[in-house]
């Protein structure tokens, strides 16, 4: 064995390499290492770009591309109500939508659509209907259910079409079909989200179906649709002339105002 | 449109349970910058806040001698305290909470006292019509990134509800 390197050294050398390095640990719990101002910005950055992905991050996407309209002068609200129609359909991937505003002579009309079939299309453009025909139910007219205090459910079964009515249908050879469970939406059921001024003053409307796969929308999308309602109503109250005592078409949630008249026929 | 943006700052500050919110406009006329709302701030240090005043070279993320600021993403910028160091004058006036500075930052999650978030309000050409300026949580954690999300949008809301407006005021 070597002089120098007996074996009670190399054990010393070890026990004490170990006290050292014991030591150095608990210096380094004592002492808690600097996060770097820049690893921080990094994290937050990178935390932030994780989120963009995230379906939330995408709608409010789309919504803020909406409120861009905003900042064009004057703002062409019928743009903003078709790009609105688009992105609702796609988005959500429900099969139609309908935006519908108050026209100058007080009667409500469909202005915009996004996934209905041309001839459907063409004979809703050529509906009207008074604010009172939006009540939630009037007996042997439109009966809805109510969801909240902007969006009712219109059930196939509690509103049936005549045959004149069924070229207004999307798909009228789907109609009659069984409804097998809760969540399926038949294809003469829809959705109204009421897009309402200041005053629950009636400025329009959102009608859509059920999704592509024949669901209802989910509760979280009714929450986007009614956000898109919001948006919507902004827009066109700046185009709304305000008058001192101006008559406005209100709209009392929750209560009866009168049927949808039977020359517009329910669809 | 005080009213718009005190309650979009309430709403941020409560929803969001962070420490403060303010809100700055950007005068369209003379162009300069200032805090116009807050929530969560104490009465002392917003009155020294609402003094400020900025141009809009001074939201450049980097600007030597003033603060310095990392790009989270176009319209939202992160101010760390270890970045902008505040002299004595600054933190007596400025800060919510001066005790609480020097605390040291133990995980990359933690905020301190002077760290703070920029999101501005801008249009689309950029133009810069405001900022929501806002603290970590109550829990002292930088927001989660749907909450930056999240203001982010309320910031298109802000900046459409004072392009509305402008547009009106010029027409009037």
């Amino acid at each position: 064995m070597h002089p120098h390197f007996s074996f009670s050294t190399i054990l010393q050398q070890r026990l004490m390499l170990n006290q050292v390095n014991r030591i150095g640990a608990q210096r380094a719990i004592m002492q808690p290492k600097m996060i770097d101002k820049e690893t921080v910005k990094r994290g937050v950055r990178t935390s932030y770009l994780g989120a963009r992905s995230d379906p939330s991050s995408r709608l409010i996407d789309g919504y803020s591309a909406l409120l861009a309209r905003f900042h064009r002068h004057p703002m062409v609200v019928q743009d903003l109500v078709q790009e609105a129609a688009n992105f609702l359909q796609r988005q959500f991937r429900l099969r139609w939508v309908m935006i519908g505003q108050k026209s100058p002579d007080g009667l409500y009309r469909y202005v915009a659509m996004s996934g209905m079939k041309p001839e459907a299309w063409e004979r809703q453009i050529a509906r009207t209907y008074t604010k009172e025909e939006f009540a939630p139910e009037v007996k042997g007219f439109f009966t809805a259910a109510e969801i909240s205090r902007l969006t009712r459910a219109y059930l196939e079964e509690d509103n049936p079409l005549g045959e004149e009515d069924l070229a207004k249908v999307n798909r009228p050879v789907l109609l009659k079909s069984r409804r097998r469970s809760q969540e399926d939406a038949l294809e003469g059921d829809f959705l109204d989200t009421l897009i309402l001024g200041s005053d629950n003053e009636m400025l329009g409307w959102i009608d859509y179906s059920g999704t592509i796969t024949g669901k209802f929308a989910d509760s979280m999308t009714i929450r986007w649709v009614e956000l898109m309602s919001a948006v919507l109503a902004a827009a066109i109250s700046t185009q709304i002339p305000r008058t001192n005592g101006a008559q406005k078409e209100t709209v009392r949630t929750g209560t009866a105002l009168g049927p949808r008249t039977g020359s517009d026929a329910p669809r | 449109m005080n009213d718009i943006i005190q309650e979009a700052a309430n709403y941020i500050h409560r929803q969001f349970r962070l420490r403060w919110v303010m809100i700055g406009l950007r005068n369209p006329v003379d162009g300069v910058c200032r805090y116009e709302v807050e929530s969560g701030m104490r009465p002392e240090t917003w009155e020294w806040q609402k003094k400020r005043t900025y141009k809009k070279e001074d939201f450049a993320l980097a600007k030597a001698g003033w603060y310095n600021a990392g790009e989270i993403s176009r319209f939202t910028r992160v101010y760390l305290e270890e970045d902008n160091v505040l002299g004595e004058e600054d933190v007596a006036q400025i800060v919510n909470r001066p005790f609480m500075m020097k605390a040291t930052r133990k995980t990359q999650e933690d905020t301190l006292e002077a760290d703070f978030i920029d999101t501005l309000i801008i249009t689309p050409d950029n133009e810069l019509l405001g900022w929501i300026e806002y603290s970590g949580t109550i829990a002292s954690k930088f927001p989660d990134p749907m909450v930056i999300r999240w203001i982010e949008f309320i910031a298109a809301i802000l900046a459409a509800a004072i392009s509305t407006q402008d547009s009106q005021t010029a027409h009037v």
